[in-house]
């Protein structure tokens, strides 16, 4: 993490030298420019700034968000709870219509029951996302916008839709993935003994398959988890959905850098996680 | 000369003649002869979605070819192919600029990050010890790093400049791929033929050259054709949460913002081809080595 923090830092401070020269009216006076960056701790060396960077890292105060004016962990945490709810969801989603698809393959053996989970995959959620809302407008005369303010219920029911349009990819990934893995297991001696006690294709799928396949799917589940807590940028613009990917997209625009920093550095604390996650499935597998 | 030769040159003097035709007429229709030609040619089995990407490639590069009076926005109402929109613009030309810049930032993104894949894969799978550790450290932290974050900042600050936008992208997106070209070398490492070459007793930069690149062709051109489609979908994206200024991503953005959701139903086709058309040419090309690399 602290290499991490360091590249984030580095990677900041090359593509933005002085964040303050958008935010700071150049009619200002100087002393009233110094006063502001003084504030911000831009008047800083550029060792102090690191030196004071680790420390907000190690004590959770990354400072104040350029735009909102408020403590970044305030801003933050709305956000990343609503971006996780979406990501539930759409895990959800996702886990269910795999399995739903897994069910039907190994009914049908044709070529031709691939292409769908192919076509899953190779189509992004951009285009899920804005397909669904073209025909939830033009069809249905409805705005699938989310509202900022409700409780978990109202943001849970708002997100489905969304949810859905992230989750399509996701199904169409672990459906060919786990596929792959079920076709390897037709040779093993347990698929052989069951399918010579007369057990279907369904209940070999079911009751034997799928015992030796979980931690698989949790491993690939566990590679994307910054994909799935983390938000996503292009489903919550779509959706006005008030998540973390709709947030970074405003951060990013009005360089909020400490916004920036923090948001990084907890979907890159997501990504190290999941990583060893699928680590410790991979081995259990093993 | 054989029969076989004479064909091969006659297609080619063809190929040649439909492509000066249509430079000098102008007449954008016959460039797709000398593309199904060639497409169709045995060595490529036969492979339309190989077709649909070449042409989707030919209409990017040379848009100048498929555009009404020298690529002109503002050009006479009866040559309007996909009408116009609320300013009276030709969106048919609206459409061909966007696909060009997206498609250029793709492929420079899609260039830079598999030159840094290859050559870092190639590092780490030959370094052992110390700096073998050091080197699968870095490779880790590029794993984990928030790249689409970064990529977004980047682009935010370079709005309109799209050379650096492609370059932030290729430079952030080597990671996954990198570990692909590892895992290939390895087990290349432990096959068969590269331990008699061994025994035969082969300086290794032979061994590379003649019995590992072959072998690296395919995961390498997958690995290419896979950046590509994730740099084109993620510029799309960019553009249509309005942090890159050209594209097609911001061309949809415009058009729902204008209610032409005609154009839009283009746009989301195209985009939709290209990645359809990608992935059935790896598919129907697909051997054992793919297979892996596409699972």
């Amino acid at each position: 993490m602290w290499l991490i923090a360091t590249l984030l830092f580095v990677f900041f401070a090359v593509i933005d030298q002085n964040p303050m020269d958008v935010f700071v009216d150049p009619r200002l006076s100087q002393a009233t420019k110094m006063r502001i960056e003084t504030q911000f701790g831009y008047d800083q060396s550029i060792g102090v700034q690191y030196l004071l960077f680790l420390k907000g890292c190690v004590t959770g105060q990354l400072g104040m968000s350029f735009v909102y004016k408020q403590p970044v962990a305030q801003v933050l945490a709305p956000t990343m709870l609503r971006s996780l709810i979406l990501g539930t969801i759409s895990v959800t989603i996702a886990v269910l219509g795999c399995l739903a698809w897994l069910s039907v393959m190994a009914r049908s053996k044709s070529y031709r029951a691939k292409w769908v989970p192919v076509i899953l995959l190779v189509v992004p959620s951009l285009v899920w996302a804005v397909t669904t809302r073209w025909l939830l407008l033009t069809v249905f005369d409805w705005y699938p916008f989310a509202s900022y303010t409700g409780g978990m219920f109202r943001w849970s029911i708002e997100a489905v839709i969304p949810a859905l349009t992230l989750a399509l990819p996701v199904s169409g990934y672990l459906a060919l993935c786990l596929q792959a893995r079920l076709d390897e297991m037709d040779h093993m001696p347990f698929v052989i003994a069951a399918w010579g006690r007369g057990a279907s294709q369904q209940q070999i799928l079911w009751r034997h398959k799928f015992r030796q396949l979980w931690p698989t799917a949790v491993q690939l589940l566990a590679l994307h988890l910054p994909a799935i807590a983390g938000g996503s940028l292009v489903i919550e613009c779509i959706f006005g959905f008030s998540g973390l990917g709709l947030l970074l997209v405003d951060a990013a625009l009005g360089r909020d850098l400490p916004l920036l920093s923090a948001a990084s550095l907890y979907v890159s604390a997501l990504g190290l996680l999941g990583y060893e996650l699928g680590n410790v499935f991979q081995r259990r597998q093993s | 000369m054989t029969i076989a030769r004479l064909s091969t040159l006659s297609a080619s003097a063809l190929c040649c003649l439909f492509i000066w035709l249509a430079v000098f007429v102008h007449a954008w229709y016959l460039i797709s002869i000398p593309i199904v030609l060639v497409t169709m040619h045995k060595r490529f089995h036969a492979n339309p979605a190989f077709t649909v990407v070449i042409t989707l490639l030919v209409l990017a590069l040379f848009p100048n070819l498929f555009a009404p009076d020298d690529f002109q926005v503002w050009s006479q109402p009866s040559k309007h192919l996909l009408g116009q929109d609320r300013l009276g613009r030709d969106q048919w030309i609206l459409l061909l600029m966007a696909h060009r810049v997206s498609i250029q930032v793709a492929l420079l993104s899609a260039l830079l990050a598999s030159a840094v894949s290859i050559v870092f894969g190639i590092i780490v799978s030959i370094t052992s010890g110390i700096s073998g550790s050091v080197m699968r450290t870095i490779h880790r932290l590029a794993l984990a790093f928030p790249i689409y974050i970064l990529i977004l900042f980047g682009a935010a600050v370079t709005p309109g400049d799209l050379y650096l936008r492609s370059i932030v992208m290729g430079l952030l997106m080597w990671g996954e791929a990198a570990r692909l070209i590892e895992s290939r070398i390895t087990e290349l490492s432990h096959a068969p033929f590269s331990i008699f070459a061994h025994l035969r007793g082969e300086a290794t930069w032979r061994i590379w050259i003649c019995e590992w690149m072959p072998n690296m062709r395919v995961p390498i051109t997958a690995n290419f054709l896979i950046l590509f489609s994730s740099c084109l979908v993620l510029d799309a994206a960019l553009g249509y949460v309005g942090v890159a200024q050209e594209g097609l991503g911001r061309l949809l953005n415009t058009c729902f913002q204008n209610n032409s959701l005609r154009m839009a139903g283009f746009i989301v086709g195209l985009l939709s081809t290209w990645l359809v058309a990608m992935r059935a040419h790896l598919e129907l090309r697909s051997t054992s080595e793919l297979d892996t690399v596409l699972l």
